[in-house]
């Protein structure tokens, strides 16, 4: 149930090899006994646990992209944040306490160590004394042996002369015997020769007798010099006894001190450890909630750069507009100037000719005052009047046309003058969208550099915040499938596995027709077998995993191996990819059949992953549908190979 | 192949492929795990720089008679029936067996003081290939995976460490070890190119390029969740499979010229070995060849002129080619079997497992060309002079190619030699 033994390998149970949880498997293997072995109980307390139950994902991780960034930063975000900042602060608060009773402790060992040395301290003074009282009886003792041997020595000499005079006495009394049968002088001799020798040996006696005596009071001084070294020695002990026992008693109380000492020094170093774990998740989330807001800038300053983009477009417009409109005018001025041009110069003409006719009137006027007969003078004089007055006739209008022309250029020149303040506030405003522009686009830059920097510093931190999260939440491991559960996974997430089963049963069933009537039990029994039969059919397959994601059919291995060889045959192999094409009741041809992407989707999900569908994985899949409705059957089989083929599905949990 | 002699031992080690055998032995292997090399996942510390250095092994599979190929000792009792011949460096001769290689003698490296004590086909070939001896305690990289871990760039879109065997296929061993799953071995079934690595016609490349980004779309929601070293090798491993098609052409032989492929000689190790080249050009760092099956307890005189003439065919022009190409000075050449065979002829005219006095080859890279180092008695009994173990030929390769030896690898806070600290590189034959 959890993809891994209390004993692991399972197979491999020796000394060598202990349960992870030595007690816990004594519990379970307590309580399987106890209940007679029920092992439906068992696996219902297994499921039941904390442990069991616990979630794959850490909290964080829901929530961020592949980068490793927050998506959004949500309410829940926030309150995760919130939760990290608390798990910290009471970590935090913990430390002052964790730090006290850890020189509390202190304080209670160095008592303790101190207490031990005052003991410790008095035993070797005593244990000198010992010492001296020890040689002292030892010396007694030496005495006392050998006074013993002085007094043995002395009592043996005495003894022997004793010995001596009664031997010489007894024969001198047989010798008396002797004389009495007969007096012989040679007997009487004898007997004064013996008793003389009795008589010199009287002063030997005495003096051994008397050599002994002193020697036994000797030896009963020593004795009792021994005796009462003894009692000297015995108080020495009697007062190192309680000694030893205290050194003892202060020696354990030592040991407890100690103990306790490195544990609460251990659960401060554990909390600091667990302190520094929270800080770098707390950094990681930071950071990453900066790069989602960096993120979410960025998405606005986009979003506002083709608005800016289309003023400028507008502006630069206008001013193209004007500047057209500027090139018209101009061009109307010149038309004018040219049409003004050979006006300018028939009046100039007309101008000089009537100058000319005016100061040929005047010679004339003057003429005809001189002259009598003024008649044909004032003939020519009229002449003169009339051609004066065509030319005026002419001059007049042209000159109106003229003034009117020069108006106009004038106008027109103030209008150019008027255009040309106009294009260069157009041309200002084009500049001031297009520094806008360019200060919007750094800023994105500027925002995108710093965006990716922190993705980045993300990306880097994620693996060992995943540790830290694990520990911190405490998240059950991540584990891949073996090669044949893989194996076995696949054929039944495709029905191929059941489509066997059924064929197998319809197989027995056609051989060996089973009585409507039969019991359950033999129903049973025919399901099994044809699981059975199914399985052996299809092991063939699961060979294959075996060979290529382990060391081999029949061979132990907890090695995980991923190489291009397995994903060729996972992708070019045909089998996995056919196993995914829609078939019978299979899941790629219920997604197809499902009128609604969305449920489709949600289907295979919660089918081949046993997961709710991403919200993201919601949108993108039936986008991809949409986008090409006759390749909908397509991208449903190719969905489910890409699910068989990708990393959720081969690891766990 | 029908009228050959039967000679094997007929161990199991030769009705398992030599992969399948190392993977029974890890049975042993498992039981490694207790002591503490965590298969998962591995972080190798500090980045080690690469050279363009490569590794060829030839491994002769079942033991190489060193008396009929690189240590003759014609005219003894030990002898057998070859004459010795010269070579093209004076004073050196060898098996009448290799005229061809005899001519490329200036280029090789002869290492006739082999003593590995050890006869067992499958422990043999694990201390040839780890340069350890095998031990429950802990499991090791074969040099294959060192090299590509130490000499492999990734962005050749070609794995970095191919073992080519006459079967392919088998289940695969741990050969990485700690190295990390990333550095086990991709398997080619003789001369023919992976398994797999072409697009099946029924999915059109439209459809193929779909179901790719399908599945890249589905991990990134995985892997937005969660990312370890487990993950990362599981997703690189599609993607190394998508290069990999890329440049399948690599593997296949008939895209060299007809004349090449007549020179290496019509026999699937001589296709082994023109595949072989081809991907060392194309950046491969490690491949291994496999010349099947040694294991000559019958009529080992009539095989080995069979198999023997084969390797001298295809390996001389191997030498020969690589080195007019120039690739010879970065390319190490080692041939290695697990252990020798006996200088005793036994009652069936064959040789048993021996490993107290035999031979390995090298040539290119940084190795001493044109030597022979040690030297064996007048019988080929014993090594009386330049013995040398597994342990120091490990260190040589690895020498030889530029990677100090003598380093370790910090994997999950343990200091592992990569070489055995009790061996050292035989600094005689290293230029």
């Amino acid at each position: 149930m959890f993809g891994r033994g209390l004993v692991h390998p399972l197979d491999m149970r020796h000394f060598d090899n202990p349960a992870s949880n030595p007690e816990l498997l004594k519990i379970l293997t307590d309580s399987l006994v106890e209940s007679k072995f029920d092992v439906s109980l068992i696996l219902k307390q297994i499921a039941l646990s904390d442990t069991y139950r616990r979630g794959r994902r850490t909290p964080l991780e829901t929530q961020v992209d592949v980068r490793g960034v927050l998506q959004v930063q949500s309410a829940e975000a926030i309150a995760w944040r919130a939760q990290l900042t608390e798990k910290l602060a009471v970590a935090k608060s913990a430390i002052p306490a964790a730090e006290n009773a850890w020189k509390e402790k202190q304080t209670t060992f160095d008592a303790a160590a101190d207490a031990w040395r005052e003991i410790q301290k008095t035993r070797i003074s005593i244990r000198a004394e010992l010492d001296v009282a020890e040689a002292g009886f030892n010396d007694a003792n030496k005495k006392f042996i050998d006074a013993v041997a002085a007094f043995d020595k002395a009592s043996a000499a005495h003894q022997a002369i004793a010995k001596k005079t009664a031997l010489l006495d007894e024969a001198a009394q047989k010798l008396e015997q002797a004389k009495a049968l007969g007096d012989d002088p040679e007997i009487q001799a004898s007997i004064v020769a013996t008793r003389a020798k009795i008589e010199a040996l009287k002063p030997q006696i005495t003096a051994a007798e008397l050599a002994a005596t002193t020697a036994a009071t000797a030896r009963d001084a020593s004795l009792a010099a021994k005796e009462a070294k003894r009692v000297e020695w015995k108080s020495v002990v009697d007062r190192l006894t309680p000694v030893e026992e205290q050194l003892q008693q202060a020696d354990r109380a030592m040991t407890l001190a100690r103990a306790g000492f490195q544990e609460s020094r251990q659960l401060a170093a554990n909390l600091s450890q667990r302190i520094e774990r929270l800080e770098r998740v707390a950094i990681w989330f930071d950071r990453s909630a900066d790069a989602a807001v960096a993120g979410t800038q960025l998405a606005q300053l986009s979003q506002q750069m083709p608005s800016l983009q289309e003023s400028l477009v507008v502006a630069n417009n206008e001013k193209i507009a004007m500047e057209q409109a500027m090139l018209g005018l101009e061009a109307t001025m010149a038309e004018t100037s040219k049409q003004i041009e050979p006006m300018a110069g028939k009046w100039k003409e007309l101008v000089a000719q009537k100058d000319q006719l005016v100061a040929a009137k005047s010679q004339l006027t003057v003429a005809a005052a001189l002259v009598a007969d003024a008649g044909p003078l004032q003939g020519a004089i009229a002449q003169i009047d009339a051609s004066l007055a065509t030319r005026q006739s002419e001059l007049v209008p042209l000159e109106a046309l003229l003034k009117q022309l020069q108006v106009n250029l004038a106008e027109m020149q103030k209008k150019v003058e008027e255009n040309k303040l106009l294009i260069a506030n157009a041309q200002s405003k084009v500049q001031a969208q297009q520094t806008a522009l360019d200060t919007h686009r750094a800023s994105i830059q500027t925002l995108q550099t710093q965006s990716d920097k922190l993705a980045q510093e993300c990306a880097t931190q994620r693996l060992e915040v995943d540790q830290h999260c694990q520990e911190i939440f405490a998240i059950a491991p991540e584990r891949a499938l073996s090669p044949e559960q893989f194996g076995w996974s696949i054929l039944t997430a495709t029905n191929i596995m059941s489509s066997y089963i059924s064929n197998e049963k319809a197989e027995l069933d056609k051989n060996a027709p089973l009585a409507s009537d039969a019991p359950p039990a033999e129903h049973y029994a025919r399901l099994l077998q044809s699981v059975r039969g199914a399985r052996d059919k299809l092991q063939g397959n699961i060979d294959t995993f075996s060979n290529l994601y382990s060391s081999g059919v029949g061979q132990t291995s907890d090695d995980f191996f991923a190489s291009p060889d397995q994903a060729l045959f996972v992708a070019n192999g045909g089998s996995v990819y056919g196993w995914a094409a829609p078939n019978g009741n299979n899941l790629t041809n219920l997604a197809i059949q499902n009128p609604d992407p969305r449920s489709a989707v949600e289907l295979l999900s919660r089918g081949l992953l046993a997961r709710a569908a991403s919200p993201s994985e919601l949108e993108w899949v039936p986008e991809l549908i949409a986008k090409n409705p006759e390749a909908k059957p397509a991208v449903f089989h190719e969905l489910v190979w890409g699910i068989l083929a990708g990393v959720e599905f081969r690891i766990y949990p | 192949m029908s009228n050959r002699a039967r000679y094997a031992c007929g161990s199991i080690d030769h009705a398992l492929s030599r992969r399948r055998f190392l993977g029974a032995s890890g049975l042993l292997g498992a039981s490694g795990l207790l002591g503490g090399v965590a298969s998962l996942p591995s972080k190798v510390a500090g980045a080690i720089p690469k050279n363009d250095y490569r590794i060829v092994v030839f491994n002769m599979h079942g033991g190489l008679s060193q008396l009929e190929s690189w240590d003759p000792k014609p005219s003894t009792n030990t002898g057998g029936p070859f004459r010795a011949i010269a070579t093209s460096v004076p004073g050196i001769h060898i098996s009448e067996l290799l005229p061809k290689t005899a001519k490329q003698m200036h280029r090789l490296c002869l290492l006739r003081g082999v003593n590995t004590a050890e006869d067992d086909h499958g422990k043999g070939a694990y201390m040839m290939l780890t340069g350890r001896r095998q031990t429950p305690a802990a499991e090791y990289p074969q040099v294959g995976s060192v090299a590509a871990k130490m000499l492999h760039d990734d962005q050749t879109g070609l794995p970095g460490h191919i073992i080519i065997t006459p079967g392919g296929g088998g289940g695969r061993g741990n050969e990485a070890a700690y190295l990390g799953p990333k550095f086990n071995s991709i398997h080619l079934g003789g001369d023919k190119p992976p398994q797999n690595s072409s697009k099946p016609d029924a999915i059109a490349q439209e459809a193929e390029d779909r179901r790719h980004l399908l599945r890249r779309k589905i991990n990134e929601q995985y892997l937005s969740q969660r990312r370890s070293a487990i993950t990362d090798a599981y997703t690189h491993s599609y993607e190394q499979a998508l290069k990999l098609m890329e440049r399948r052409e690599v593997f296949d032989v008939s895209k060299e010229p007809q004349a090449a492929q007549d020179k290496y000689g019509n026999s699937e190790l001589g296709r082994q070995c023109l595949v072989a080249r081809r991907l060392l050009e194309n950046g491969v760092s490690f491949v291994q060849i496999t010349h099947s099956n040694y294991d000559t307890h019958n009529d080992n005189f009539n095989f080995h002129i069979e198999q023997v003439g084969e390797f001298d065919l295809a390996y001389a022009t191997f030498i020969e080619d690589l080195a007019e190409r120039g690739m010879l000075e970065k390319t190490l050449v080692v041939v290695l079997s697990e252990f020798g065979r006996t200088p005793n002829i036994n009652l069936y005219y064959g040789r048993d497992h021996w490993s107290k006095a035999w031979s390995v080859a090298m040539a290119g890279a940084k190795v001493v060309p044109g030597a022979a180092f040690g030297q064996t008695n007048k019988e080929g009994t014993e090594v009386i002079d330049g013995q040398v173990d597994h342990g120091d030929i490990f260190h040589t390769i690895l020498r030889g190619v530029g990677v100090d030896s003598s380093q370790s690898l910090i994997v999950d806070g343990r200091e592992l030699p990569i070489a055995d600290p009790a061996a050292e590189p035989i600094w005689k034959v290293l230029v």
